[in-house]
């Protein structure tokens, strides 16, 4: 047990150094630099040679190596640099907007949930029938349909013709639920139609027959059997959309004025604000690394056999 | 409670009326490009700006868009621009996604792990980085908006595959299948592949849609498309400013895209039951 | 499953420590929405300039938005005959949110602090030294520097007591109103500081919050979940007029939407050239149509109602007049295609989709140019200011730029046409126009610097080194029912005053 805790915390410290120096390459290469934003361009009288003077003071002439050099020292003494737009420490800034992001995202999964479970099992256990044939056209809208628009016309109803919810900000629990609508049914189309393909293929398989058999009632066949083994698709799916998730967050976090790291970290690309930007994607490797590390775990309580297979294999 | 099982009805029916849907959709668009392009011949990037915002009419069948170009005619065009691009990603991402979740899932060990933590990798990267990165290196246009897509997208399939292969390695069928001497390769496509096509398919055919929008969202930081080349995404984004004054002009484009989802979905219907019935047979 | 089990336990964690609704607000309140925000309220660092805008801070001087000049503030008054040494007397009635009075000292410490964290405006006031003598100030600047005292218009050079060391959260300011709480990206809380030294407002608060969304914002005017609303979606505003009890309201700005031309290419070093592409732009037809109507064409980079913009004479306009143009430049018509030499005129066209306006102004120009024969190829960039300076690979670009956003030309003229400056796209080298600009950075007397900044723009219309399409309107819609002595400033820097009041 120990062995493996310690090769598991190896494996991710080597990952997230990796993907730091992968991700500090990759944004430095980025046309532009921070400079011209710093010195508000915009409104103030800047000459070439102050631009040119910043840039040097800031370092971004030096190789490339010897930035990333001097990022590591920061980044070992646990100094994860300050935001270059408002000078305020990195871990700060993120830490800030992680609570709201985490809100809606979770939001936006619950809603999923709801739609999702009741939606898909009707679709595998009445195939073909209406329910089905509706599940599928609601599907179909929800992988089309931009968030953005869905978004607008939530507002406009929920919020100004029938004035029932607040239409942006966060003030509370009452805030949250446009949003995570917004978000949730846009995200739920997928699984809706992934549960009901695994399921279709779960309940064709032996061990159902086989339950059936030893004389289970259905119901326990669908809650306890079927289901449980039709998940890991599902909760793959969910874990590599972690990514595009925050992306689908940042749309709405923008609408509704909700904030989250989603919008911050769009902002911080805009303006080259590379700290930020290094710091999100430190914090985002971590996150991704360890919600896979579950879905991976997940595998073998959803998946008995597999457990079973491996301790005989093994 | 209904019996757990996969009712007989006659496959032949129910293929039947989906594929008069698709049909009719084809006739549709035949008709409508014909209009389009054999009578009306407009330009699609000439503007008028004392055209703009013109409702539906015989000579503008579904009106003129804010710089008073002919609405149908873009959109027809941009079915093109949309259509082939984002299969060409859609394509793409499979081609990477398909064989390095197979070969993960089945070998497992330290070549699944170094697999996994490169794919990791890959979904730590806002997509938005990527896209602008890629620009700047390569310049804009639409070919570098494909990479960008099919590096984001990738990661999704080898994972699913990887998850349907790894509950499925396990089982009796493909242990006899080893010690019967089949190599991996075989093995993968003759035993995991169809398994893995059911659920392939159904996260294709929706993620389709959300490729075009993600198009869109490339698109409005310069990636893509460039002005004023029709395109769906642009044309999406570019109507959100009328969403009160002119909601359809977001309609038409969000449509298209449904109608164009709703028929690579029934197409992966159609094949996914293709590859059951063969899996029925075998087992 | 566990996780969304997990997620649901943190998002309900989230939500405790969320800020819980706001109680109906007693008293007299109003509920600005603005269309940018920020996660930092530091006056000197952030350039959303919200501390200003909602009514924390005052800097020393500024800009009376009647006359379009320079006018007292935090200072009362100032002299400095040789731009160089400066004396700025202070008011002695001003107090901060703390109590404590505003002295030499105090503005001595809050400008030293606002050029130590900030190298924009450390480059922008161009300070050697200050010394305090009770509520006076002796400044001496790097070198002759007339325009200094327009400069500390600046939102950034607000007057700050830096002994309150939470800048970042809670700045301590002058202005009429103190904050109350801030919830960084979403929106603040403020109320009214009862010393106010202008008379205290009559208003209990104001929630100043923000939102990026044109769209958004027009809806949340008209749920009423807020009374003021700068910068609605334009293409709503006709829903908005309609409904009873909203007024929408256009007031032209400083800024320029202009046609940036890039000299250094060989197509465009031809005066005629340069005068067709200034002809074909439809400017009255881009304002009503792109910008219905909010907006004013224009014909050199200032608006027509500062004092230094020159009175321009007509000259012909129109997809005739360019192709005359280009026909005196030695171009003729071959196969549907404008020519000269054999080859084709083909241009290249910048655009960014930041500001909405400026791809659609890109398009209308490129199909108009086609009519005639011109070959223009549009291409989207994400930031134009990195771009184009790295880049001279492209011949037009359409960029925005503020003119005078402090009321003076100084600004403007020498970043866009002094070879030094920052925002000079264009390549402009020309020497009698860096003569004009270098002597304006020299002269001291706003009339005489007046006439110069016009010589200037003469300059830049006969020579056609930019084209300049038109000023944007900035919008505002409010509740008229319920706000009372709404006003938009035209340099933007002055929102929430101690006049506005409810009904």
């Amino acid at each position: 047990m120990g062995r493996i805790l310690i090769r598991k915390f190896l494996e991710t410290f080597g990952f997230v150094l990796f993907i730091t120096f992968i991700s500090f390459l990759f944004i430095r290469m980025a046309p532009g630099d921070p400079v011209l934003t710093i010195l508000n361009v915009d409104e103030l009288s800047v000459s070439q040679e102050q631009v040119e003077a910043l840039r040097e003071e800031m370092g971004f002439n030096q190789p490339l190596l010897v930035q990333y050099g001097q990022w590591l020292l920061d980044f070992v003494r646990l100094d994860f640099g300050q935001s270059y737009v408002t000078g305020q420490p990195v871990m700060k800034m993120i830490m800030g907007g992680l609570p709201a992001t985490l809100e809606l995202t979770g939001g936006a999964l619950v809603i999923m949930l709801l739609i999702a479970l009741p939606l898909g099992s009707l679709s595998a256990l009445y195939r073909n029938s209406w329910i089905d044939q509706v599940s599928r056209l609601l599907s179909i809208i929800g992988a089309a349909i931009p968030s953005f628009w869905l978004g607008l016309i939530l507002i406009d109803l929920f919020g100004v013709r029938l004035g029932w919810l607040p239409t942006m900000g966060r003030d509370g629990w009452i805030s949250l639920l446009l949003p995570s609508l917004t978000l949730g049914l846009a995200i739920s189309s997928v699984y809706v139609r992934l549960l009901r393909s695994s399921l279709l293929d779960s309940m064709g398989q032996e061990f159902v027959r086989a339950a059936r058999a030893r004389g289970y009632s259905e119901a326990r066949i669908f809650w306890v059997h079927a289901l449980r083994h039709s998940l890991p698709p599902v909760i793959t799916v969910f874990g590599v959309s972690l990514g595009s998730l925050i992306g689908g967050v940042v749309v709405v976090e923008v609408l509704f004025a909700y904030p989250g790291i989603g919008k911050l970290v769009v902002d911080s690309i805009r303006q080259r604000d590379y700290p930020l930007i290094q710091g999100y994607i430190l914090v985002m490797a971590a996150l991704v690394f360890v919600v896979n590390t579950l879905v991976d775990l997940s595998y073998r309580y959803l998946n008995p056999e597999m457990k079973l297979k491996e301790r005989k294999a093994g | 409670m209904r019996e757990l099982s996969t009712p007989a009805i006659p496959k032949r029916s129910k293929h039947s009326w989906q594929g008069i849907i698709a049909f009719l959709f084809v006739l549709i668009t035949v008709m409508a490009s014909i209009y389009a392009f054999g009578w009306l011949k407009y330009d699609p990037n000439t503007t008028d700006l004392g055209d703009r915002l013109q409702e539906i009419s015989m000579l503008h069948p579904l009106g003129t868009d804010h710089l008073g170009r002919d609405v149908l005619t873009r959109l027809l065009l941009g079915g093109q621009q949309t259509l082939g691009y984002s299969l060409l990603a859609l394509g793409a991402a499979l081609l990477i996604g398909i064989p390095f979740g197979l070969i993960s899932g089945y070998s497992r060990g330290w070549i699944d792990r170094i697999f996994m933590r490169i794919a990791d990798g890959f979904l730590s990267f806002p997509d938005t980085i990527v896209a602008i990165v890629l620009s700047g290196l390569l310049g804009a246009g639409i070919g570098n908006l494909v990479l960008a897509i099919v590096i984001v997208k990738w990661v999704n399939y080898a994972r699913l595959v990887r998850s349907t292969v790894l509950s499925e390695a396990q089982k009796d069928y493909v242990q006899i299948a080893r010690t019967n001497g089949l190599s991996p390769a075989r093995i993968m496509r003759r035993h995991l592949l169809p398994h893995v096509i059911g659920h392939v398919l159904v996260l294709a055919s929706l993620d389709l849609g959300k490729i075009i929008l993600l198009i869109s969202a490339f698109s409005y930081i310069g990636l893509g498309a460039q002005p004023p080349t029709p395109e769906w995404g642009a044309m999406l984004n570019d109507s959100r400013p009328y969403f009160q004054s002119r909601p359809e002009l977001m309609i038409y484009p969000g449509l298209a895209i449904v109608s164009v989802v709703l028929l690579a979905n029934m197409l992966g219907d159609y094949l996914r039951d293709r590859f059951d019935v063969k899996r029925e047979v075998q087992s | 499953m566990g996780l969304a089990v997990l997620l649901l336990a943190v998002m309900m964690l989230g939500a405790c420590s969320s800020p819980s609704s706001s109680a109906k607000e007693q008293g007299k309140h109003v509920s600005f929405l603005y269309n940018f925000s920020t996660n930092s309220l530091d006056p000197h660092v952030d350039s959303s300039y919200v501390p200003i805008r909602a009514g924390i801070t005052e800097t020393l001087v500024r800009l009376d938005e009647d006359n379009l000049t320079v006018a007292p503030w935090l200072a009362e008054s100032w002299e400095g005959t040789d731009g160089q040494n400066w004396k700025i007397h202070l008011r002695d009635d001003v107090t901060f949110h703390n109590g404590k009075p505003l002295t030499g000292d105090s503005v001595k410490a809050s400008l030293e602090r606002a050029m130590k964290e900030s190298v924009a405006v450390k480059n922008a006031l161009k300070i050697k030294s200050i010394q305090a003598e009770g509520n006076t100030l002796q400044i001496v600047t790097n070198q002759p520097f007339p325009e200094f005292i327009s400069e500390l218009v600046n939102p950034n050079t607000s007057i700050i007591d830096v002994t309150e060391t939470d800048i970042v959260n809670k700045p301590v300011g002058t202005g009429p109103f103190q904050l109350a709480s801030f919830t960084p990206g979403s929106k603040l809380e403020v109320k009214r500081y009862d010393s106010y030294w202008d008379g205290a407002s009559p208003l209990d608060g104001v929630t100043f919050a923000f939102n990026e969304d044109a769209n958004a914002r027009s809806l949340a005017l008209r749920s009423g979940q807020v009374d003021i609303v700068y910068r609605p979606e334009v293409e709503s505003l006709d829903t908005l007029d309609a409904e009873p009890g909203i007024k929408v309201e256009s007031t032209s700005t400083f800024r320029v939407h202009q046609l940036t031309m890039n000299m250094e290419r060989p197509a465009l070093q031809d005066v005629n050239v340069r005068r067709a592409m200034d002809a074909l732009i439809d400017r009255q037809k881009i304002v009503d149509t792109i910008l219905l109507g909010h907006g004013e064409a224009a014909t050199g980079p200032f608006l027509p109602s500062l004092p230094f913009a020159p009175t321009y004479e007509p000259s012909p306009m129109g997809a005739d007049a360019a192709v005359d143009y280009l026909q005196q430049a030695g171009y003729s018509l071959v196969n549907g295609q404008m020519q000269k030499d054999g080859k084709p005129l083909q241009l290249t066209l910048l655009t960014y989709p930041a500001r909405a306006d400026l791809p659609l102004i890109a398009q209308v120009f490129q199909s108009d140019a086609k009519k005639i024969g011109v070959g223009v190829e549009i291409r989207q960039i994400d930031t134009p200011e990195d771009y184009m300076a790295a880049n001279r690979d492209w011949d037009l670009a359409t960029y925005s730029n503020l003119t005078a956003p402090r009321g003076d030309a100084g600004y403007y003229l020498n970043a866009t046409y002094h070879p030094d400056g920052a925002l000079n796209f264009s390549g402009a080298e020309d020497p009698k126009l860096t003569a004009i600009i270098d002597q304006l950075n020299r002269t001291v007397q706003p009339e005489k610097r007046g006439v110069l900044a016009e010589k200037a723009a003469d300059y830049v219309h006969e020579n056609v080194i930019n084209s300049f399409v038109l000023h944007p309107s900035t919008i505002v819609a409010y509740n008229e029912e319920k706000v009372k002595n709404w006003v938009t400033t035209r340099s933007e820097y002055y929102m929430i005053t101690n006049k506005l009041d409810v009904m």
